[in-house]
């Protein structure tokens, strides 16, 4: 995972003429993907617009992946897929070992948009999963306060969601997602709508939490690549729709590690100067379509 | 979703964007708008059927609700104008809906940018408004033919009575949702009080004037029916009413589907109307 | 000025217009300006509502109206409900009835009146079933309404955190829905009262609707204002209840500025 230097690894599943290029995998991956498309049937019915075309990645168990791509990349069908929301076109996904064919319970996603039930206060909330799977309310509700204070928010358990400030609705999402245990997390763009600020502490304390309570394997999907470079061990960066793996990028920056000076971190101008480079090409062929 | 033209394609990857979906001969689309047309034929040909069959089976059933054949029958007639009444019923009651309504827009639209400016005077006007609201539109029908007698005038005032307040309180919440930063934005370009009035509020008020109308129509025509059926001497109202007094239910339901069937078209003209003239709202 | 005095004058305040309009009218019917077998006056008015009351009609009427207007309202919010969350749940249901749907909303259901006057009688049933067509419709369309308007988002992280479908039911969607019913029920109860007095109108022997066509047979303008007088106070009162409840059930949402 982390390498001396930096290391790009070959890009894997470019060339769709070389054949079916499954990746060396370990048994024991978190996260398994081989030969996935995605799509989404058009207008016409008959036809589907492909998202994401013969991508396969692996992710290690206790791995943070970041995921980036320009627009329309197919970022986020990613994790739709992974989490068994979306059926794939072809291909396949594995959890854990086993084929994702429906929803995964072991997998846990923080959307990018409010997705907190809104009627409900952020302690039920967060107890919710537990309660669905079965927890008594008294004990749900005593884990939901631990996790509340765990990501900052002690005191602020007997109030709704729009009462609470972005990034705070963010947190009590990644607390109702932890709370029962996922040792596979999906984030699609959690701090996109924040500003640059709590952005910033956001992730830092995502990182606390993420070291501190499970060390889940995590595929984290931005379209920022400081904050893909800052939270993650391994940078993937996917081509303009349909998506496939343009390159993956070893990140053997030093943990524990604070976004807030990641910029004068050594190591990190080149990380991004390289990954840009990829990176730019993707996005400038994006806005020649569009 | 973006079309390329043929060199972008070329440009970008070998991979086509779009693949076929397995779908068989018509596709998922075509699939669908057949099943959405099978449904309902089902459901229309299935209230037809059952209402046939049971008024032929049950002599009650045929007593209390007619049976198609006499319904459509009667509906023919009154088009052709054998009935008493004919079209000129249809006709009597549209003018009614149509002048009373006109004037209840017209005089919520008025009261409303006359009233709604002025914020002490709309304070003290409310609850009289609301109160005046919250009466059963209906139980003023048998006032206003006390006090007007039958006839035109007891229905035009009525449907206008009807209608204002929906008129009313709908442009003045439209005056009072003005974005502030809209007339900023026609101040700092320089517009004076004519300006803001042409650029700012009338279009608003127009936008919220077609959103009331919907409703406006559809009570329009309802009070006029209402008020004729309670005592008028012409209209389809009076068509119903006297129908229902000879129990002629095949008129009586003809005539209730000739009235929804009008009430549907112009509530459709409205809002294909509303569509093409405020293209410029956000749905 | 004190707070009591205060409170006084914002409550007085708003029935300014109201008494001013009272005292107009009175004078304007005592003096002969207006006619006042025609329009009556208000302190006639008062005193049919208290001969009303002393013989027994007041109340007995009220009730009956109040009774068979809940009655349809919670029929047709029952049967409202269980078809909005079908066509709101199902792209597919909501296509096939919206044509249907559309029409019977922009058909005046009021007409059915004489219709069902046929059919069921004089009694209680037509009332019933009038405020019902009245109502359902317009439920209908909330509900469906409201079940496509919650955000993706919110069911599919539900879904995740384990949700089968009767979880998503009552957790997501009943929330949705009666938060619904709740905003809109001012609005759909006017409409029974409207279905309900409308129905009283037409071969009734109680109800508000009743008393009305009582005075309107008599040629009692006292009457029939006093009718309105009585129908107006309850709309009043059911409309503030409504609000009240309103208020209560959410709270959870964010206050338009």
């Amino acid at each position: 995972m982390t390498e001396q230097g930096t290391g790009k690894r070959p890009a894997v599943g470019v060339e769709p003429a070389a054949g079916p290029a499954v990746p060396v995998m370990l048994d024991g991956d978190a996260v398994r993907i081989a030969d996935l498309r995605m799509g989404y049937p058009t207008a016409n019915g008959r036809d589907a617009l492909v998202a994401l075309e013969k991508t396969s990645l692996a992710i290690h168990p206790g791995e943070f992946v970041a995921v980036v791509g320009p627009s329309g990349c197919g970022k986020s069908t990613l994790l739709s897929a992974i989490s068994g929301l979306r059926r794939p076109l072809e291909g396949d996904v594995w959890v854990n070992g086993d084929q994702v064919r429906g929803i995964r319970h072991d997998v846990g996603f923080v959307f990018q948009q409010d997705a907190l039930l809104p009627w409900r206060k952020a302690v039920d909330n967060v107890a919710l999963g537990l309660r669905l799977r079965g927890a008594s309310r008294k004990d749900a509700g005593a884990e939901a306060r631990r996790w509340l204070k765990r990501v900052g928010l002690a005191g602020f358990e007997d109030v709704y969601p729009h009462q609470l400030s972005g990034g705070m609705r963010k947190r009590v999402a990644v607390a109702a997602t932890l709370v029962y245990g996922p040792s596979v997390l999906l984030m699609d763009e959690p701090f996109s709508a924040l500003d640059i600020q709590t952005r910033n502490i956001m992730e830092n304390d995502l990182l606390d939490i993420w070291s501190a309570y499970g060390h889940q394997s995590v595929v984290f999907v931005t379209h920022d690549l400081e904050e893909a470079i800052g939270l993650s061990d391994r940078v993937v960066v996917l081509t303009t729709g349909p998506g496939r793996i343009a390159a993956e990028f070893d990140i053997d920056l030093p943990r524990p590690r604070n976004l807030i000076d990641l910029k004068a971190t050594r190591g990190f101008e080149a990380l991004y100067a390289e990954i840009w480079s990829v990176l730019r090409d993707e996005v400038l062929k994006a806005s020649n379509l569009s | 979703m973006t079309t390329q033209t043929p060199t972008e394609h070329a440009r970008t990857s070998a991979v086509s964007r779009t693949v076929p979906l397995r779908g068989g001969l018509l596709g998922a689309v075509g699939r669908r708008r057949l099943v959405v047309l099978a449904g309902r034929s089902l459901i229309f040909l299935g209230v037809l059927g059952g209402w046939q069959i049971a008024s032929a089976t049950d002599d009650s059933v045929r007593l209390a609700l007619s049976d198609p054949q006499s319904v459509a029958g009667w509906i023919v007639s009154w088009l052709r104008g054998d009935e008493p009444s004919g079209i000129g019923a249809l006709g009597h009651t549209l003018w009614a809906a149509l002048v009373g309504g006109l004037l209840g827009v017209a005089a919520g639209i008025v009261l409303a940018v006359v009233i709604t400016p002025l914020d002490k005077i709309r304070g003290l006007f409310t609850p009289l408004v609301t109160v005046l609201n919250a009466v059963p539109k209906i139980a003023l029908a048998p006032l206003f033919v006390f006090l007007f007698g039958l006839g035109l005038t007891a229905s035009v005032y009525y449907i206008a009575a009807a209608v204002v307040f929906i008129e009313y309180f709908g442009v003045s919440a439209g005056i009072r949702s003005v974005n502030p930063l809209l007339t900023q934005h026609v101040r700092l370009l320089g517009g004076g009080r004519w300006a803001l009035a042409r650029e700012v509020y009338l279009p608003t008020i127009v936008s919220w004037l077609f959103a009331g109308l919907r409703l406006c129509v559809t009570w329009a025509i309802t009070s006029a029916v209402v008020i004729e059926y309670l005592g008028s001497t012409s209209g389809l109202g009076y068509v119903i009413a006297s129908a229902q007094q000879i129990s002629d239910v095949a008129a009586v339901i003809g005539g209730l589907i000739v009235v929804s069937a009008v009430a549907v078209v112009i509530d459709q003209v409205v809002v294909a109307v509303d569509r093409r003239a405020l293209s410029w709202r956000d749905a | 000025m004190t707070r009591a005095a205060r409170r006084v004058v914002a409550l007085g305040v708003p029935l300014i217009p109201i008494v001013g309009l009272l005292a107009l009218w009175q004078w304007a019917s005592s003096t002969g300006r207006i006619d006042s077998l025609m329009f009556s006056r208000p302190t006639d008015i008062w005193r049919e509502v208290l001969d009303m009351e002393e013989a027994g009609e007041l109340w007995p009427n009220l009730r009956s109206t109040v009774q068979l207007l809940l009655v349809g309202w919670v029929l047709a919010t029952v049967i409202g409900i269980s078809l909005g969350v079908l066509i709101g749940r199902s792209r597919l249901a909501g296509e096939i009835i919206s044509p249907f749907l559309t029409f019977l909303n922009a058909a005046p259901r009021l007409l059915l009146l004489p219709l069902l006057l046929i059919i069921l009688g004089f009694g209680p049933a037509p009332k019933i079933v009038l405020v019902v067509s009245v109502v359902v419709v317009v439920v209908i369309f909330n509900v469906a309404a409201g079940t496509r308007e919650i955000p993706e988002a919110v069911v599919n992280h539900a879904r995740l955190l384990g949700a089968r479908r009767r979880h998503l039911f009552l957790l997501v969607y009943l929330p949705a829905i009666a938060l619904w019913i709740g905003s809109t029920a001012r609005v759909t109860v006017g409409y029974a009262f409207n279905g309900i007095v409308a129905a009283e109108l037409i071969g009734a022997n109680s109800g508000l609707g009743f008393l009305l066509t009582q005075g309107q047979a008599t040629f009692r303008a006292d009457t029939i204002f006093a009718s309105l007088f009585i129908m107006a106070v309850l709309a009043v009162a059911l409309d503030q209840t409504l609000a009240q409840l309103e208020r209560r059930a959410t709270r959870w949402m964010p206050r338009p500025a």
